[in-house]
């Protein structure tokens, strides 16, 4: 692959109709969330589902026409734009409200638009019946999220990713806690929120680092590369700006070539922020390289911080924990959120940001490497789930460490393309989980199951599909995308760490990544063995939700149930009746018809057997599974047919940062792909063998000879505890402190105050009443007194008066003469 | 402290006051005239200084008397020095007239009353109202004064006329160049006529018959 | 010194109607308050004369005297008369009676 040094600053067409994409889901969550229980309530139950339907049905189309739009542009001109107004402005950075579909975003609104849509068909089936009598809510729900994440891929600027971000952070809690009278699946909403919180401060962080980095301390370096500037005055200078076209004006720019010009400086806008790094002629980047805040290369900190971010919402670890949590919400919500788009927004922005990590090996080093390992931890947990959907949930984690794992080594492409694939094969493994779980009358506990390929056999295949592709198998996408990755991995050359090149750390993480790959695929098809294969062993129907909490769980062990530590709970089926009441948990529905698209069968009663979903399930499940297979042409590497794979023609205008790989024959290559088919067959092998048929007691067994490196992955390595004791209970500890100070501290000082202004009201009465009264009176008596002795002139006798007279006569005279 | 004593000393601050401003005057010596006169001591001088005593001491009678009627008495003997000093200096007709209708008609006026009155009142008519004290602080204060005035300031004296009757300059100043005076003051003699009765009437109450009538 | 000249009358002058002032201001005795009013007519009399004598000639002072003897008269009948008067009202000719007009 070559890439031109010469690129060329983006060039955009302008697309008008951009904006419609996401604002279908918007008017359809307006519509249901203001409508909604106006329409359920009056028996008009369907509209609900219309709406959110057709919404995501009009976005996918018109994501479609954008889609041939871009594909008639050319190479280097594939890029839409669609600006709707100006939001801000502030000096020389400008917001605008504006709308990008350049290769990579298209991808990720096709995926969005249309495995949403085909989830949304799902939950008509799924949610019909729903207890909790909030189908418009669950409608709504789903349409406002389509709409943040359609926010976050099409947004042009960071604002509007944010935004997105947040809002399908939001969402998610609106999603999980759907059922929010109970008070578990309420904290695990909570949980999910919170944990994101987390990263999100990262993605911050990292985003006003790189804000400040570009801006810069140009005079103190005291190198500018390439064209000098008009002093970083220019650069810092806020002078007001009130229109974009303005603050367009006063940025500064480099000439790159034929009269087209570069912004540079800070931005917020993916557009100008990729012209200015990627094209050296602007300095930028070497600019960036140089940097350092407090003796860390600048470059490594903003990667780090913002892949903190991607580590909330993608749920890496440490900040992993909210994913398993999050399967307290119903199944659509896990397929749609937790397996196709809201987790895949860190990968997503990772690609996005290419060439920025692209410039610290330090940065991608610890994307990768801490997605290697999350993709083994998790792999491990997933060993021991009985919950088929924490199975799931952790199996995603996993698969999103080997993303980051992709976009860490710098294989971009490898990575998406992995994120496309898992959303097809990951949707389907949910759905049909999710299809299993209503079959089974709400059970999720995958001892309970079995044998359930002869009651759904579509659901089977579909999922057998499905496992087979994650397994990574060929001719089904999981293959080719993984592969791509672990290559990628293991011939990497750009990684270092703490500034240290480590050429070591490519194979390591292929070799982590192969041992997590052999987990997979034991793990998946332990689920499926578990589930499909065997006798039936759900005896009457439980419809519990719950199942995390493994000391919890009702364990109804009919059938050589080996695991004998859950005798604390009642045996028998008359009893289940009072487990539920005490559990409080989610009660059954199964009395309630399940008729309104009529192909249940059998269901009046407890203890019906498994039976297949209806249509709008099946054929979602099945869409899924061919696409699941199909998408594997996008991406036939180049060994096998000697040209580029599909996707990674597609997406090169997108990701154009260039890493360094070692160039290894193609034979290596081949290679590597067995020992990767290898590595899945292994895993095949060994739950092939404990667990067909549920027979072998070899599991059991292996068991009781391990319980205690059982327990511990049992119980996900305690790190849930773990953090109720560092984070959790500190920050508890210190609002009580808050809480103390306010109310004793700052509470007495406000009273004191009071008393204080109370006092010196007192000492103004006083004042009032002796000093000013005082005065007013004094003046009076003043008056009366001099008016008591003067009257004493008054004699009335002639004679004092003219002695009087006499006197002052007299005097005059006297001073007359003195005068004179 | 009463109220008298504090009367007292304020007499006595303010007569001090009038004393040394004008001794200090004095001392000065601006007060005098230098040519303050010189002659020899004839008789006419030592006539001047029997109508002086006389006038003075009756004044002084009239004034510090107790009994009315002594004062009285003293007011003659002014009057009466009084008239003589008109004598001394040349203004004939003047001294007859004072004793003709001074002495004659005033101070007999006077006496009547003094005798009709005395018997309303009590024969120890009272003398002085403010004290002696108060008296000598007036007399002390005004004196002083009127005397420095007197003294000090340069009058434009020149040598008197040769004596001559003054009956006929009078008349015809009278009548000439004191015409309008002499005629109001005729009308003013008829007011008083007029006034005097008046006043002196009791007021007639509609049901009272005047006592006068019977 | 002792020779008689104007500043002797006018001492006098000043004499007399110091008395006089005296006797006003201090008698108790309404008549005595009309003797008073006499002496100090009387004082500026003789200054009157005693300046027609030596000081502008002529009889201007001595006309002067004449009215100032016909007004005395003439107030004294007056004074006389309110002396009645005030007897008339207050029963006593004590003029410290007579100040209801007091305070």
């Amino acid at each position: 692959m070559e890439h031109a040094h010469a690129l060329g600053p983006i060039l955009t067409a302008r697309a008008g109709y951009l904006w419609l994409i996401p604002l279908f889901p918007l008017v359809g969550a307006f519509i249901n969330f203001v409508f909604g229980w106006r329409f359920e309530r009056s028996g008009r139950k369907r509209l609900v589902h219309v709406v959110g339907v057709g919404a995501m049905a009009l976005a996918f189309a018109v994501a479609v026409c954008a889609f041939l739009q871009l594909r008639a542009l050319p190479d280097e001109h594939r890029f839409l734009q669609d600006t709707l107004w100006n939001m801000f402005t502030a000096g020389r950075v400008t917001v605008d409200l504006g709308f990008a579909l350049d290769p990579l975003s298209m991808m990720m609104v096709l995926i969005i638009t249309f495995i949403g849509m085909l989830i949304h068909v799902f939950s008509i089936g799924y949610m019909w019946d729903d207890e909790a009598k909030a189908y418009w809510r669950f409608f709504g729900w789903l349409n406002l999220f389509v709409f943040s994440m359609l926010l976050l891929v099409m947004g042009d600027n960071f604002v509007l990713m944010f935004f997105g971000w947040e809002g399908v952070g939001l969402c998610s809690y609106g999603l999980i806690s759907f059922y929010y009278t109970d008070r578990e699946k309420a904290a695990a909403g909570m949980k999910a929120f919170v944990v994101n919180r987390f990263g999100d401060f990262g993605f911050l962080a990292g985003l006003l680092l790189l804000f400040w980095g570009l801006g810069g301390a140009w005079a103190a370096s005291g190198k500018a590369h390439g064209p000098t500037y008009e002093p970083e005055a220019a650069l810092h200078a806020t002078a007001g700006a009130s229109t974009a076209a303005e603050s367009q004006a006063l940025a500064p720019t480099v000439e790159v070539g034929e009269g087209q010009v570069v912004k540079v400086g800070p931005t917020l806008n993916f557009r100008e922020l990729r012209d200015q790094v990627v094209i050296e002629k602007t300095g930028i980047a070497e600019h960036l390289k140089d940097q350092k805040v407090w003796g860390f290369a600048l470059l490594a900190l903003i990667g780090i911080c913002l892949f903190v971010g991607a580590m909330g919402k993608s749920a890496q670890l440490p900040l992993y924990v909210w994913l398993p949590d999050a399967m307290a919400g119903p199944t659509p919500v896990s397929a749609l959120i937790h397996a196709a788009t809201m987790v895949t927004a860190g990968v997503y922005m990772v690609a996005r940001l290419n060439f920025i990590f692209a410039l610290s090996p330090a940065a991608m080093a610890w994307v990768a490497f801490v997605g290697a390992l999350t993709a083994i931890f998790a792999a491990s947990i997933g060993f021991f789930q009985y919950d088929i959907k924490k199975v799931l949930a952790y199996s995603t984690v996993s698969q999103l460490g080997f993303m980051f794992i992709g976009v860490g080594v710098g294989a971009y492409w490898a990575g998406a393309y992995h994120l496309l694939t898992h959303a097809f094969f990951k949707a389907t493994l949910f759905l049909g989980s999710g299809s299993v779980i209503l079959g089974c009358h709400h059970e999720q506990d995958m001892r309970k199951m079995g044998g359930l390929k002869k009651y759904m056999p579509i659901t089977r295949w579909t999922y057998l599909i499905a496992c087979w592709a994650i397994a990574g198998f060929p001719w089904a996408s999981g293959f080719y995308s993984k592969d791509e990755i672990l290559w990628k991995a293991f011939t990497s050359e750009h990684l270092a760490l703490f500034g240290v090149p480590t050429p070591w750390l490519g194979p390591a993480i292929y070799l982590v990544g192969i041992i997590a790959a052999t987990g997979t695929s034991f793990y998946m098809f332990r689920s499926y063995f578990m589930t499909f294969t065997g006798e039936y062993r759900g005896g009457a129907g439980h419809a519990h939700e719950h199942g995390e909490d493994p000391h919890a769980s009702v364990a109804a062990a009919h059938h050589a149930d080996p695991h004998g530590h859950h005798d604390a709970h009642p045996q028998p089926d008359p009893a289940h009746g009072h487990v539920h009441a005490a559990h409080g948990a989610f009660p059954h529905v199964g009395a309630a018809a399940h008729d309104a698209h009529g192909a249940h069968g059998g269901h009046g009663a407890h203890g019906g057997l498994p039976h297949e979903s209806p249509w709008t399930i099946t054929l979602v499940l099945s869409v899924l599974a061919a696409g699941a297979v199909l998408v594997s042409l996008l991406g036939i590497p180049a060994a096998w047919t000697g040209h580029e794979p599909l996707l990674e023609e597609w997406l090169k205008p997108a990701l154009t940062a260039e890493v360094a790989f070692a160039e290894k024959p193609h034979s290596w290559e081949f290679l590597f792909q067995a020992i990767g088919v290898g590595a899945g067959a292994v895993g095949f092998l060994f739950a092939w063998l404990l667990y067909k048929d549920g027979k072998s007691t070899v599991p059991a067994a292996l068991k009781e000879r391990f319980l205690g490196i059982w327990t511990v992955v049992y119980n996900k390595y305690y790190v849930d505890e773990l953090y109720d004791l560092v984070v959790i209970r500190p920050s508890l500890a210190w609002s009580r402190a808050l809480s103390w100070f306010d109310g004793h501290i700052l509470d007495w000082l406000v009273n004191a105050v009071g008393a204080v202004t109370r006092g010196f009201a007192r000492i103004d009465g006083l004042i009032d009443t002796y000093v000013v009264d005082g005065a007013v009176n004094a003046v009076a008596v003043l008056t009366a007194e001099g008016g008591k002795s003067l009257r004493r002139l008054q004699t009335g006798r002639v004679q004092t008066y003219l002695y009087g007279a006499l006197a002052g006569g007299l005097a005059v005279i006297l001073l007359n003469f003195l005068i004179h | 402290m009463s109220r008298k004593l504090y009367t007292w000393i304020a007499l006595a601050a303010l007569v001090t006051l009038f004393v040394g401003v004008l001794g200090v005057q004095v001392g000065r010596g601006g007060a005098l005239p230098a040519d303050f006169e010189v002659g020899p001591f004839t008789l006419r001088d030592g006539l001047f200084y029997f109508f002086a005593a006389l006038t003075v001491v009756g004044a002084g009678m009239t004034a510090l008397s107790r009994n009315i009627l002594y004062s009285a008495l003293g007011l003659l003997g002014a009057l009466t020095g009084a008239g003589g000093l008109y004598a001394w200096l040349d203004a004939d007709f003047l001294a007859v007239t004072q004793l003709l209708v001074y002495i004659g008609g005033v101070l007999v006026l006077i006496l009547f009353a003094v005798m009709l009155t005395n018997r309303i009142t009590e024969v120890k008519v009272s003398n002085v109202s403010l004290g002696v004290a108060g008296g000598v602080a007036l007399l002390v204060s005004t004196v002083p004064v009127l005397c420095f005035v007197a003294l000090a300031t340069p009058w434009a004296i020149r040598e008197p006329e040769a004596l001559g009757p003054t009956t006929r300059a009078i008349g015809n100043a009278f009548l000439s160049q004191w015409l309008l005076p002499f005629e109001l003051a005729s009308l003013v003699l008829l007011a008083t006529l007029i006034g005097a009765v008046v006043i002196a009437r009791k007021e007639l109450k509609a049901d009272e018959p005047d006592p006068s009538l019977g | 010194m002792l020779h008689v000249g104007l500043h002797h009358f006018l001492v006098l002058g000043a004499l007399l109607f110091s008395l006089g002032v005296l006797t006003v201001a201090t008698r108790r005795n309404a008549v005595g308050v009309l003797m008073g009013v006499e002496l100090i007519l009387n004082g500026a009399n003789v200054n009157f004369v005693a300046f027609n004598h030596w000081v502008t000639g002529g009889i201007s002072g001595q006309v002067f005297a004449l009215f100032v003897i016909v007004l005395a008269a003439a107030e004294a009948a007056v004074g006389l008369a309110i002396v009645l008067a005030l007897f008339q009202t207050f029963r006593s000719i004590d003029v410290r009676t007579a100040d209801t007009m007091r305070e």
